[in-house]
């Protein structure tokens, strides 16, 4: 429930050693490195590695050419043995010089289909139908209408075979006499025969005498290739290559005994003594590990800074538990979202988050007494639990609907003092005092909004029984002085850290803007917490959606209420389960979010092979 | 046909006419370098991505790339005609008859021009079932004979037997073709009276017969300005149709106008509103254009299914036609600019 503590490690060597040391980094998946260049920037000595990649393009050369003859390349991991680049030129010529004689022509680009009829046709040897005499094949793609034109006709002059068919065309073969030929060739054109030339050579044959050592090749090119693209990360200084990164703390040893037997130096630095931005790691347990999705989603924390996950992680469960309150249908999505997240590790955070927010859709769907609609059948459970008359909520009930929407509000004010209070903590770690007691999410803040809740429950609630609150002694130091503090923020902030009071901007410019900056922050507060409104409206609209397929049910009846019940619910959670997750979000991000957290974190990410 | 199938009916065509080619979609046709940049185009960007999908627009050969696009045509027309109920069957027989006639013309020409290869490309393949001779032997024949007694027994052999000449290339080919297309213009007419209400008649009847008119006045400038023509020999050439002008004033035409004054007569005709404010190309141009205008009228217009679906069926022709227009224009090399002249939309 914290961000994962880094150490920046240089790892340096000779240059014999040097790539061995950097495929050794990348095989340990742990390295987060980070380039010459911005370590030179950070005053340190030495220079960057100039050598040109000439592997790549050999990469790129075989690919290419795997892919021409149906090859797939990349299986092997290893090369078995190493090769000169001499060798390794040779070994391209050869084989472009093969599949040049196996071609269509150079301007010709075969399709998979047109491969296909080739496959096909390769059963009969090329080589020897060239070798015909007296026989002259032909190859080509026929439109399927002049395919349906030459069945009709009675005296050929030429025998078919279809290679292959897809919606438009069948692949066909035809052969006829030296004599016919021109004559044959002629029709098939003018019935729009497009000709593929049969290749002089057999793809097969080259595959089966090739595929072995271009693998091999392959595989030795790929790993130079990768260690050409490490130099990147590689600083020369005299005779030592250092390559600098980031690594969590508690992987180091392991990371270090990745290199036991080279002769390797490690210097292991704090990532503030770095010069460079640390890279964020976050650390939850597996039932917040899910909710990190949103906060990669907005923005990652700094470093320095703490992880919200965990807030975002109950808050908005009980967001959406309390909005989607409904045991059947919370308990589909919590089974649905654990097996499928946390028993068959579907990769997509998004179904850990179903499952988790299905478990508080399970508790608030019981304390409503829905079960996928029905609101009739917890009533007992409810009578004998809670001694109530009839259940414990009642969600249609018109005198629970203010109860409701003011309890909405009344969520929304803790949340947003509770907001205030993590941007207090979050700030005094910062030991930016100006934020801590004069911002709007601040002391100032907090005592501001407090009064006024304090006021409206006195009026609404309590029924003055705590008094006249507006009475100017309130009034004073928990409205006028806080606003004070709201409207000279900065130049307080500056007082405190001792820097220059004035604003950059000029007196005058500052308090107009100031006025205006007031009347936004008045606004500010009123809207956000009318926002949380929306939790009790979904609720209601919640309750509402499942009352009109109980009323459904009712006039089908028999085994179509089942399958109306069905339907209904499948809608219901489909369609509202998202508005209600994307509004939960937006109250997570906006309301909240906007209070207390910045992000600006970089992403931890190791380093790993290209292929 | 209940007023709900109707209603679809002439929905669904207005619908599918709303997808055709559009003024920036002829432009960026006109600017294309070649065959396979048209294919690939309509292939991506146009309706006809269905009728395309799977080709190899790189090695497609232009009369492929018709064949596909005109075969799409009669799709179009099946996927309209769903919407309807039996008796509707009228308009997929008006295009048979359509196909027909076309096809025993060319057959004609093949054998006059003694190309055998043209008989078999230029088959109805796709709607081999519905014609009434049979494509196999029509396929295999090799004389003007072979021809009418693979006809045998139906209409079109009464029509071509009198035409019978020692020599084919004495063949009286205009003749002919005159009397294909008669039979042609006839059984449409027949066919849409036995199967539609009087209302639609009168609309259809206006759709038809201006086509016909507009052919025959197109031919009289033609035999007129190119061929120099004796006036006795034009009129037994024409379809016996007079719609907006009359037998009297056809026969003042062939009589007294030259090409230029048959020009003047038409476009302040009571087709004048049909004619745009274009220069004038040629006179084919100009009645195409007024008849793209009467049929855009109705399928905006009309809202009885067989007017919509005539005049749809007449529009998507035309668009057929600009791309055979573009595509020749391309392989000539004609400057964009000449090439959307040429196009009507």
């Amino acid at each position: 429930m914290s961000i994962q503590k880094m150490k920046f490690t240089k790892t340096s060597t000779s240059r014999d050693y040097l790539d061995e040391m950097l495929l050794r980094a990348l095989d340990t998946k742990l390295l987060d490195p980070i380039s010459s260049d911005d370590l030179l920037r950070q005053d340190e000595e030495g220079r960057t590695i100039e050598e040109d990649n000439v592997y790549a393009d050999y990469i790129n050369n075989f690919k290419n050419m795997a892919h021409g003859i149906g090859l797939e390349i990349g299986k092997k991991k290893e090369a078995e043995k190493s090769y000169t680049l001499e060798e390794i030129e040779a070994f391209s010529k050869e084989l472009a010089n093969k599949l040049e004689l196996s071609s269509c022509g150079e301007d010709v680009v075969l399709t998979s289909d047109d491969q296909k009829a080739l496959d096909a046709l390769s059963e009969c040897d090329f080589e020897a139908l060239h070798d015909c005499h007296y026989i002259n094949f032909g190859l080509g793609r026929l439109p399927l209408e002049s395919y349906k034109k030459i069945e009709l006709l009675r005296d050929r002059k030429f025998d078919l075979c279809i290679l292959h068919s897809n919606s438009q065309y069948h692949w066909v073969v035809y052969a006829t006499s030296n004599t016919f030929f021109a004559e044959v060739r002629k029709l098939l054109l003018s019935l729009y025969l497009e000709e593929i030339r049969i290749p002089d050579i057999d793809v097969k044959k080259v595959k089966a005498d090739y595929e072995e050592k271009l693998e091999d090749i392959y595989a030795f090119c790929l790993k130079n290739d990768n260690i050409y693209r490490l130099y990147d990360y590689v600083i020369q200084d005299g005779d030592t290559y250092q390559i600098g990164g980031f690594i969590p703390a508690k992987e180091l040893d392991s990371y270090k005994a990745a290199f036991k037997d080279l002769p390797v130096e490690f210097e292991v630095l704090e990532p503030e003594e770095a010069g460079v931005k640390c890279p964020t790691l976050l650390k939850n347990n597996w039932f917040f590990r899910p909710f990190e999705m949103f906060v990669e989603m907005y923005s990652l924390p700094d470093y320095r800074d703490f992880d919200p996950t965990v807030f975002l992680g109950i808050t908005y469960c009980l967001i959406f538990g309390i909005m989607f309150g409904d045991l059947g249908q919370g308990a589909v999505l919590a089974i649905g979202g654990i097996v499928l997240y946390d028993i068959m590790h579907f990769k997509n955070k998004l179904i850990g988050i179903v499952g988790r927010v299905g478990i508080f859709s399970m508790i608030f769907g019981f304390l409503y007494g829905s079960v996928f609609g029905n609101e009739e059948v917890l009533t007992p459970v409810h009578q004998a639990l809670f001694g109530t008359e009839g259940k414990l909520v009642e969600v249609m009930d018109a005198e629970w609907t203010t109860r409701l929407l003011i309890g909405a509000v009344m969520i929304g004010m803790i949340l947003t003092l509770v907001s205030m209070l993590i941007n207090m903590y979050k700030n005094l770690r910062r030991k930016d005092l100006g934020q801590v007691l004069f911002s709007t999410n601040g002391v100032a803040g907090f005592v501001f909004y407090s009064y006024i809740i304090a006021v409206i429950l006195n009026m609404l609630v309590l029924n003055n029984s705590l008094g006249n609150l507006l009475s100017p002694v309130f009034i004073v130091p928990l409205v006028v002085i806080p606003f004070i503090c709201f409207f000279f923020e900065e130049p307080l902030g500056h007082l405190l850290s001792g820097k220059q009071v004035k604003p950059s901007e000029g007196w005058g410019a500052f308090i107009m803007q100031q006025i205006f900056e007031m009347i936004v922050i008045a606004l500010e507060y009123v809207a956000n917490t009318l926002s949380y409104l929306r939790i009790g409206g979904f609720i209601l609209s919640h309750a509402g959606l499942m009352l009109v397929v109980s009323v459904l049910m009712g006039m089908v009846g028999g085994a179509g209420s089942i399958i109306v019940m069905i339907f209904g619910n499948a809608l219901v959670m489909g369609l509202e389960g998202l508005i209600v997750g994307i509004q939960s979000l937006r109250l997570e991000y906006y309301e909240m979010f906007s209070r207390y957290y910045d992000g600006g974190g970089r992403k931890y990410e190791v380093l790993t092979s290209l292929e | 046909m209940s007023k709900a199938a109707s209603g679809a009916m002439t929905t669904k065509a207005k619908a599918m006419f709303a997808k055709r080619l559009s003024e920036s979609d002829y432009l960026n046709l006109s600017n294309k370098k070649s065959v396979s940049e048209i294919a690939t185009y309509l292939k991506n960007e146009t309706y006809y991505a269905s009728c395309l999908e799977g080709i190899n627009e790189k090695a497609l050969h232009r009369g492929q790339l018709e064949a596909l696009i005109r075969n799409d045509y009669i799709d179009k027309v099946a996927r309209i005609l769903r919407y309807s109920t039996s008796d509707r069957e009228g308009f997929e027989k008006v295009i048979v008859v359509q196909s027909e006639v076309n096809t025993l013309i060319t057959i004609t020409e093949a054998l006059i021009s003694n190309d055998f290869t043209s008989i078999i490309v230029k088959l109805p393949t796709t709607i081999a079932g519905e014609i009434c001779f049979s494509l196999k032997d029509l396929a295999n024949i090799r004389s003007w004979e072979e021809l009418l007694s693979a006809l045998e027994g139906t209409p079109y052999h009464d029509i071509m037997a009198p035409y019978t000449v020692n020599d084919i290339r004495d063949l009286d080919f205009t003749g002919l073709e005159q009397d294909l297309y008669r039979y042609d213009h006839e059984t449409t007419l027949r066919i849409l009276n036995e199967s539609i209400d009087k209302k639609s008649q009168k609309a259809i009847k206006e759709l038809l017969y201006s086509r016909i008119e507009l052919d025959n006045i197109a031919k009289i400038y033609r035999l007129k300005k190119y061929f120099n023509t004796p006036h006795d020999r034009i009129m037994p050439m024409l379809a016996k149709v007079y719609l907006r002008f009359s037998k009297k004033d056809i026969a003042e035409m062939i009589e007294k106008d030259d090409a230029e004054h048959i020009y003047e007569r038409l476009v302040n005709s009571s087709y004048k509103a049909y004619v745009n404010d274009e220069r004038f190309l040629f006179i084919e141009h100009t009645t195409k254009m007024i008849n793209y205008n009467l049929n855009r009228k109705q399928i905006m217009f009309a809202s009885d299914p067989d007017t919509v679906l005539l005049a749809y069926m007449r529009l998507v022709e035309n668009e057929i036609d600009n791309i055979v227009d573009i595509i020749e224009g391309v392989r000539y090399r004609v400057s964009s600019e000449e090439i959307r002249r040429m196009l009507i939309y």
